[in-house]
């Protein structure tokens, strides 16, 4: 009992208090995140291959669409190009090890809407002339390295080789497969596949294209339409 | 016993100090789990301005590339292949705040690192 005398406990009372206090004041703790739990990806089974002589590519219902800032941000300036096209193009749906693809662009067939610009200083912006067609130079050349499956979405992650004005630069873009539908009867009948294919670029930094007017920025946006006759 | 009740004493001390500081870590969730609405302007322009756009590093004239100020941010940002819509996860300013590599003053809390990346995932828009 002697020890625990007023006297003694006193100092252990005080050192206590003092460690709680110290406890519950130095402590951090972050705003907890807001959890959302993602739904769940399922992928079919769908195959599309330009090995299978009755697949084709639909150029007319394709499209290479791109957009700049212009002048900072003050507009986009936008366009596509006419001529392009797809050489090789195999599509597994659950399989990424299975996609692949490469495709050109010809480089003088820009389309904006105001031909004064597109067969003028976009020419002389892209280092060709509206006589060229398989030159090296009037080409971009799109070929992929990998494929790996989103794990956000049903899209595709895809590490590919660009090639443009002289430069190849490996990017990453995001496919999807947009599915299919069924079209004509007889021996029309055909099947119709869509995907999508975005990426972006950096022509000035990257490209070496040298302009005060456009963005160093481009965003790019395919659509490609495959047929199947059945 | 006077000993052994000072020697309880430090072991109370102790155990309470080593267990009472401390930062609790809590499970972020997932990154890619869909992603909420951030405001550029109310949300992310604060951050940049007190982390990033100060004297000599982002600031208006900037001693390094881009100039995050609230006048710049967005522009430079959006046009200077810093961020990737198609592929967020790929985009340079979240690797760079997500790794801790910037802002060089410490790393961005868990939360404002989210942000980022919700907001690239949202389009990157101009809010």
């Amino acid at each position: 009992m002697n020890l625990f005398s007023k006297f003694r406990i006193l100092p252990a009372a005080i050192l206590m208090l003092g460690a709680l206090v110290y406890m519950a004041s130095c402590r951090k703790t972050e705003d907890p995140p807001v959890v959302i739990v993602p739904p769940a990806i399922v992928r079919g089974t769908e195959k599309v291959t330009l090995v299978d002589p009755k697949t084709t590519h639909d150029k007319s219902h394709s499209n290479v669409n791109w957009s700049t800032p212009y002048m900072g941000s003050l507009s986009a300036l936008t366009g596509r190009f006419n001529s392009f096209g797809i050489t090789t193009f195999n599509f597994d749906e659950s399989n990424a090890a299975g996609i692949n693809f490469e495709g050109w662009v010809y480089l003088n067939t820009p389309n904006t809407s105001e031909p004064g610009r597109d067969y003028g200083c976009l020419q002389t912006t892209f280092g060709v002339d509206t006589t060229m067609r398989e030159q090296p130079a009037n080409k971009i050349l799109i070929k992929t390295k990998s494929v790996t499956l989103s794990t956000t979405d049903k899209g595709y992650i895809v590490k590919f080789d660009m090639t443009f004005h002289g430069v190849t630069k490996e990017l990453t873009g995001k496919m999807f497969y947009n599915g299919h539908a069924t079209s004509g009867t007889g021996a029309t009948l055909k099947d119709i596949y869509g995907f999508a294919f975005d990426f972006q670029f950096l022509a000035k930094t990257d490209f070496l294209i040298v302009s005060t007017n456009i963005g160093d920025q481009i965003d790019v946006k395919c659509d490609a339409i495959f047929r199947k006759v059945l | 016993m006077k000993f052994k009740i000072y020697i309880v004493l430090v072991c109370c001390l102790l155990a309470t100090g080593l267990t009472g500081c401390f930062k609790d870590i809590l499970d972020p969730g997932d990154p890619d789990a869909p992603a909420l609405p951030v405001s550029f302007s109310a949300e992310l322009i604060p951050l940049f301005t007190t982390k990033c756009a100060t004297s000599g590093c982002h600031d208006a004239i900037p001693s390094h590339k881009p100039s995050l100020t609230a006048d710049n941010a967005f522009n430079e940002i959006k046009n200077g292949g810093l961020i990737d819509v198609n592929v967020p996860a790929s985009s340079k300013l979240y690797g760079l705040v997500k790794s801790g590599e910037m802002p060089t003053t410490g790393p961005l809390k868990v939360k404002d690192v989210q942000k980022i990346y919700d907001w690239i995932r949202n389009g990157a828009p101009n809010n």
